[in-house]
């Protein structure tokens, strides 16, 4: 049965490379990729990581996009407008726009697809996308059938509501889960998209690659490449070797490689580098001893040196953090950062009676290469008395504990959701968030601050707001607050037009072609 | 009955004789005596930092200054270009051209020539900068001691399982002898990595999984002999003169099968050193910044490229170390019992 | 011989059942909450218990045991917690890819270990007996991980013969089959010598030779097929243990097969995969270790009377 089916198949494949030699089929007009791990499937809702919100966003279109910095670009919703109160938006859809099997978009279209995401039954993570919507919650409940806040004005008119002023809420529709989903071809959505992007799927050989073919009736901004290639390469090795060799066009760099990158003369001019719009840092848990002294926290900030990590190790691919809102979505300077002071750090902690420091846990999840800058850390922290133990585990496990909190330490990065300061504030510090879900931070000032920004409309008050909450976040330290990472890409010689972006699932390969 | 004094010693006098177990013991040997004087011999601590000399080839040398920050903190080891003495200070700038000052008080000896020195890393440098040869030397206490225990305990489990099937009989054997089918019908490293990454990876975990899953072969060929040493008349007659089983088993049986016993066991320290390097390679065995020998090859294949000598030399040290043990297992199975050749 | 092959085959069952137990026991012991990496980042406590309830895994541990088993015996490995795909399904799927590797590492070790035992039978204690086996002592004591990592690096970086890493064609699969067969040919190099000496030194390969029969004609037809018992068994169990996954090999070797398969669900705590590929594997290992047994008893009539206590 379909034991020997594949395996037939496999061998005939096998014997028919040896047959035809080494030889790849360089399809000179189809661009391909590598990432690092399968997608967990074409459905939206779904889509609660980076990877697979990435490819989301190339079979898909949603009401709004960003463009290659933080500007929100028109997409299915071409014009828009909010009101007074800042609670409703009304969006005039493209009439040309048009899903994969050349039905048009409607704004029914666009309540169908909210309407699954927030679908009780269909247990979304991504609920949190829409539940300002008036009417959400008692939608998500399974109490109605409607939700109030949605309404199609007429096919190409769509009226949405929220329950409070929120200045990111148009941010959040151009988000991966936000997608506009064909309802009649969405049965088979986990395998097979349902979509009207720029790209349709050709077919998704699971752990090997997915395959795209361009769609030549696009609305939109077609691409210039007819097809693309993402293939599931897990080893650093194998993706950098492969590119070398030809078989990829584009290349992540990873830290760790940067350095030797730099020294390869023949790629100097294509490789591309671009700040990230993420934090990363070690959190610690302001509930209990030790880290629930400010002293301590402090000493922590100031016995890490950082500078030399990031310029040694990570081959100064980042800037040192100074609070956890990147530099990029600040309208002012940031503080400076702590800098590196092991005596005053040594003074803190005696200070708060750790006269013979003390000894702690610092969990991490993710592949053996994390151990490329924690085990640096534990250095530092040993020499001046702290004692680290690297608690590595898997995500699963980490996540778990996380949440329970249970770790002293922990090791993290966040990535922003959507260009805007707020995305660095409320999920990770305000006390709802950071009581239930992380480092046990709280403080009602803060909490009071991020209120207010919520609420407010895009301004210089908002702006400073930020600002201030940075600082007063900086000041507490509950964080020791590492760096902002960044990306750098490299690219074949003759592949022209790539631009890197800032938010993870603008690209969409559509400017790219091979001389 | 042999009189075991002598058999020891025409064992002993044979097993000199043949030159490749000598290699072996003097292999092991080596490697014991690096890992027992680890702490004299190592010209450096395996866990001190110096970033800027990070992936260096071995023979490099480095210009360093050593401080304590506090009388019982650890000593620092700082990279440095330049040095001004100042009196009561001193001042020092680091490869990033940042310059920092500390107290004469807090330099570690009094002559410039205790706290200043000039560091050659024979064996060259890892990732953070780390001394590989005295990691290599560190990390054969980690090798042979998980080993020795591993195999030990799985000696152990082996010689009373194998022992006391072989001997009772009945239903007791086929329990046993279906439970080392199932242990063997398992895949041995897939057990060792899910019982590893089910508790928390620490070397006694390590050591204990590995001890827990190497025992079916001893306890198959236990039983083998214990049943076949059962027959013998020696034996029937002790069971006549009322001898107790247990001290049958005990006193008579088990010491006529110390051959394939120790061959057995010998050849399974170094089969437990590969598991334990194995496991460490996996990440689930030893953690960082530990210098398990695993542990630095895998730390040392994401380097590949640039400092190849962080995962070639600990493979080096490894293989020696099984190739010593197989040798001296392979003398031992050829002077007591050759016909335990397969 | 029938009753023989049938006794051989429900010998197994017990022990595949044993299986079964330990490793469902064994993943109730494992902490984390697979449910938790089936969610993103925000989710509440709702949906945890929903999914909880849909996967029964509040139930207890009997009646999902027997519920596991049921399922198996349909052929229904269930499905990943991670990715929400039928583990029967990808087992099936990467399966083929073990196989690959497993026939290749195998046919490297039998042609390079049998030929390097023979020749240095023929001549003991000769330079070139000493340096084979020398060789194949290396051979079993080098850890086969690092065997890769320096194919990785000398062929694969440094002279850049062969793609270092990765799946493909014929150039990606010789250098994971070399490291992972390099040990079975150490062994079988080992083996193939002490067996070939000992069968040598038999009175028919005197009276072969006593009939002036060519060399060539001694060895391959009298000698050889003697030692065929003790080289099948290790090349049984070896193949064996290729098609339960090498699993270090093809984590370096980035090759997709059942190893790294089972390898990435231990340590993401994916318990339906976990279990579906242990299962698996050593159903595939039992399966190799039954036809050697099988073999022995068409070539040795005598194993046939010692079946019951095998």
């Amino acid at each position: 049965m379909k034991k020997h089916v594949l395996f037939i198949k496999h061998t005939l494949i096998f014997i028919s490379i040896i047959i035809v030699g080494c030889s790849n089929i360089n399809d000179e007009s189809r661009l391909t990729i590598a990432i690092s791990a399968d997608i967990r499937g074409f459905d939206p809702a779904m889509a609660s990581d980076i990877r697979t919100g990435e490819v989301i966003s190339l079979v898909y279109d949603h009401l709004v996009r960003f463009g290659n910095g933080t500007e929100l670009l028109p997409s299915i919703a071409k014009d828009w407008s909010v009101s007074e109160d800042g609670c409703t938006y009304v969006f005039l859809l493209d009439p040309s726009a048009r899903f994969h099997d050349e039905t048009y978009i409607s704004a029914q279209d666009v309540i169908f697809s909210i309407k699954r995401v927030l679908d009780p039954s269909g247990q979304s993570p991504q609920t949190w996308l829409f539940e300002r919507i008036v009417g959400a919650k008692k939608f998500l409940e399974g109490q109605t059938k409607e939700i109030g806040g949605l309404e199609a004005i007429n096919d190409y008119t769509l009226r949405i509501e929220i329950n409070k002023p929120f200045a990111p809420f148009l941010q959040y529709l151009a988000m991966p889960s936000a997608a506009i989903v064909n309802p009649s071809k969405s049965d088979k959505i986990r395998n097979f998209p349902a979509g009207s992007g720029p790209w349709k799927l050709d077919y998704w050989e699971k752990d090997g690659e997915l395959v795209f073919l361009r769609n030549d009736d696009y609305w939109g901004n077609r691409p210039k490449m007819t097809g693309l290639k993402i293939r599931i390469l897990t080893e650093v090795l194998t993706r950098s070797a492969e590119f070398e060799v030809g078989n990829l066009d584009i290349f992540n760099i990873p830290a760790i490689e940067m350095l030797q990158w730099r020294q390869k003369k023949e790629w100097k001019d294509k490789i591309f580098s671009i700040d990230d719009l993420n934090i990363w840092y070690i959190a610690m848990n302001c509930s209990r001893p030790p880290f629930d002294d400010i002293r301590v926290r402090k000493a922590m900030n100031l016995s890490l040196d950082r500078e030399k990590i990031l310029k040694l190790l990570l081959a100064d691919t980042g800037i040192l953090a100074s609070g956890p809102v990147p530099p990029l979505l600040l309208k002012g300077s940031p503080p400076d950062p702590y800098p590196y002071d092991p005596l005053r750090a040594i003074e803190l902690l005696k200070n708060a009676g750790y006269d013979n420091g003390f000894q702690t846990k610092l969990w991490a999840a993710g592949g053996s290469e994390i151990f490329h800058v924690l085990e640096a850390f534990q250095s530092y922290w040993g020499a001046i008395g702290i004692e680290i133990e690297i608690m590595r585990s898997d995500w699963n496990v980490f996540k778990t504990a996380v949440r329970a909190g249970r770790p002293d330490l922990y090791y993290l990065d966040w990535f922003a959701d959507y260009p805007d300061g707020e995305n660095f504030l409320f999920p990770l510090f305000h006390s709802s968030e950071s009581m239930t879900k992380r480092n046990r931070y709280r403080n009602p000032e803060v909490d009071d601050l991020i209120e207010r920004i919520q609420l407010l409309p895009n301004s210089s008050q908002r702006d400073s707001l930020i600002e201030r909450t940075n600082r007063v976040i900086f000041n507490e330290a509950p964080w020791v607050f590492l760096w902002h990472g960044q990306t750098n890409v490299v690219t074949q010689l003759k592949i022209t037009g790539y631009v890197p972006k800032l938010i993870f699932n603008s690209e969409r390969y559509a400017d790219i072609i091979r001389e | 009955m042999v009189n075991s004094r002598t058999r020891r010693s025409t064992v002993f006098s044979k097993l000199i004789r043949d030159k490749s177990s000598i290699l072996g013991i003097i292999i092991i040997a080596i490697i014991v005596l690096a890992g027992i004087f680890a702490p004299v011999i190592a010209p450096m601590n395996p866990y001190t930092q110096v970033l800027e000399f990070r992936n260096q080839k071995p023979g490099f040398t480095g210009d360093i200054i050593l401080f304590r920050l506090k009388p019982n903190l650890p000593v620092q080891t700082i990279a440095v270009t330049s040095i001004i003495n100042t009196g009561e200070m001193v001042q020092y700038q680091d490869q990033l051209g940042r310059v920092f000052e500390i107290e004469k008080t807090r330099l570690e000896g009094v002559k410039e020539k205790d706290w200043h020195k000039k560091h050659r890393y024979w064996l060259g440098t890892d990732n953070f900068g780390r001394d590989v040869l005295s990691r290599l030397l560190y990390g054969a206490r980690i090798s042979l001691s998980v080993g020795l225990c591993a195999s030990t305990l799985s000696l152990l489990i082996g010689i009373i399982l194998g022992a006391v099937s072989g001997y009772y009989g009945g239903v007791l054997e086929t329990f046993i002898m279906r439970f080392t089918d199932i242990m063997f019908g398992f895949p041995t490293l897939l057990f060792l990595i899910g019982i590893t990454a089910a508790f928390e990876p620490t070397l006694t975990v390590v050591f204990f999984a590995i001890g827990c899953v190497s025992w079916p072969g001893m306890a198959r060929l236990m039983r083998g002999q214990v049943a076949g040493m059962k027959e013998r008349e020696f034996i029937k007659v002790c069971e006549v003169l009322g001898f107790s089983r247990s001290r049958i088993l005990l006193k008579h049986i088990l010491p006529n099968c110390f051959a394939p016993m120790i061959v057995t066991y010998t050849l399974g320290i170094a089969g437990a050193i590969m598991a334990e390097a194995s496991l460490s390679f996996l990440g689930l065995g030893a953690q960082p910044p530990t210098p398990s020998w695993g542990i630095m090859i895998n730390a040392g294949k994401d380097f590949i490229h640039t400092a190849p000598w962080v995962s070639i030399i600990p493979g080096i040290a490894i293989a020696s170390t099984v190739i010593g043990f197989n040798l001296m297992g392979d003398g031992l199975r050829d002077v007591l019992d050759p016909s335990m050749k397969k | 011989m029938v009753n023989f092959i049938i006794r051989r085959i429900l010998h197994t069952v017990p022990v595949l059942f044993g299986v079964v137990v330990i490793t469902f026991i064994l993943m109730y012991m494992i902490p984390g909450d697979p449910v938790v990496s089936m969610v993103g980042e925000r989710y509440d406590e709702a949906t945890i218990h929903k999914l909880r309830k849909e996967l029964h895994l509040d139930d207890s541990l009997p009646r999902q045991f027997v519920r596991y088993v049921g399922n198996v015996v349909r052929g229904d490995f269930g499905k990943s917690f991670i990715t929400g795909g039928s583990v029967s399904e990808e087992l099936l799927r990467k399966f083929p890819n073990t196989m690959m590797l497993a026939v290749a590492s195998m046919i490297i070790a039998i042609i390079t270990g049998l030929t390097m035992g023979i020749i240095s039978s023929l001549k003991p204690q000769s330079i070139l007996d000493k340096i084979t086996m020398l060789f194949a002592l290396v051979g079993i004591s080098a850890p086969v991980f690092w065997v890769g990592l320096m194919l990785v690096l000398f062929v694969g970086v440094y002279l850049q013969w062969l793609p270092p890493t990765g799946f493909g064609g014929i150039e990606h699969i010789i250098l994971p089959a070399i490291a992972l067969g390099l040990r079975s040919a150490a062994y079988l190099a080992r083996l193939t010598r002490a067996t070939m000496l000992e069968v040598l030194n038999q009175d028919y390969i005197r009276t072969a030779r006593m009939k002036m029969l060519p060399e060539w004609k001694v060895i391959l037809k009298h000698g050889f097929p003697n030692i065929l018992i003790p080289i099948i068994t290790v090349i049984g169990t070896d193949f064996g243990s290729y098609l339960s996954g090498a699993v270090l090999i093809e984590s370096i070797f980035g090759w997709p097969g059942i190893g790294r398969y089972a390898l990435e669900a231990i340590l993401k705590r994916d318990f339906p995969v976990i279990q579906g590929t242990v299962l698996f594997m050593a159903l595939m290992f039992i399966l190799a270790n039954l036809i050697v047994d099988i073999f022995y008893g068409i070539v040795d009539p005598r194993m046939r009377i010692e079946g019951k206590n095998g």
